[in-house]
């Protein structure tokens, strides 16, 4: 399998260290960790 | 949303994906993270022609079995090679390659109204194009030199 996923990003961020969430948990899908 | 949120460039050393309930491990054949820049604000069908000429990199690569434990919420993969990323610069592809494996980790997608991603073979230069993404966290580290001390506190909004 083969995905690719443009993100568009929302930045939550410490003074060095960076955390970005993007988007939500809306439906389970099975990538990327659907192995076949 | 646009890349353009982005306050400062950054330098991304994991990625981490939200997992559904109930699943334990997934086992790849081999695995393989790469990253680059899209000048487009969609996806078209063919993987390689979404980047922007020459900013494809591979920053994770597993060339034999790789087993990924799900961890909760986030389940998160350390790149062997950080990804310095410039919003200024277009947006990000992360493109994800397995051959195959056994067992799953079903993880959150949510619908994005734009085609944001892309599915297909393994091998194969084109996959069926969706307007969903995956729930994604991004760690890293801000690159300083690119921003004034007042900018990164107002990010805590």
């Amino acid at each position: 399998m083969r995905t690719s996923a443009l993100l568009l990003a929302l930045l939550v961020s410490g003074a060095v260290a960076a955390t970005v969430e993007v988007g939500s948990a809306q439906y389970p899908a099975n990538m990327p960790f659907c192995a076949n | 949303m646009p890349s353009t949120e982005f306050s400062d460039a950054m330098t991304i050393s994991s990625v981490a994906w939200y997992p559904n309930s109930g699943y334990t491990s997934v086992t790849f054949d081999a695995f393989y993270i790469n990253m680059g820049y899209c000048a487009s604000d969609q996806l078209t069908e063919n993987f390689d022609a979404n980047y922007v000429s020459g900013t494809k990199t591979q920053v994770f690569q597993r060339a034999s079995t790789y087993k990924v434990d799900a961890v909760y919420p986030w389940t998160a993969i350390t790149l062997d090679t950080p990804f310095f990323y410039d919003p200024a610069q277009g947006n990000l592809i992360i493109e994800v390659d397995w051959p195959d494996g056994v067992d799953e980790i079903y993880t959150f997608n949510y619908y994005t109204g734009v085609n944001s991603l892309v599915m297909g073979s393994y091998g194969s230069p084109t996959g069926n194009v969706f307007m969903d993404a995956p729930y994604l966290q991004l760690q890293g580290e801000l690159s300083l030199d690119q921003s004034t001390f007042a900018a990164i506190k107002a990010t805590f909004r």
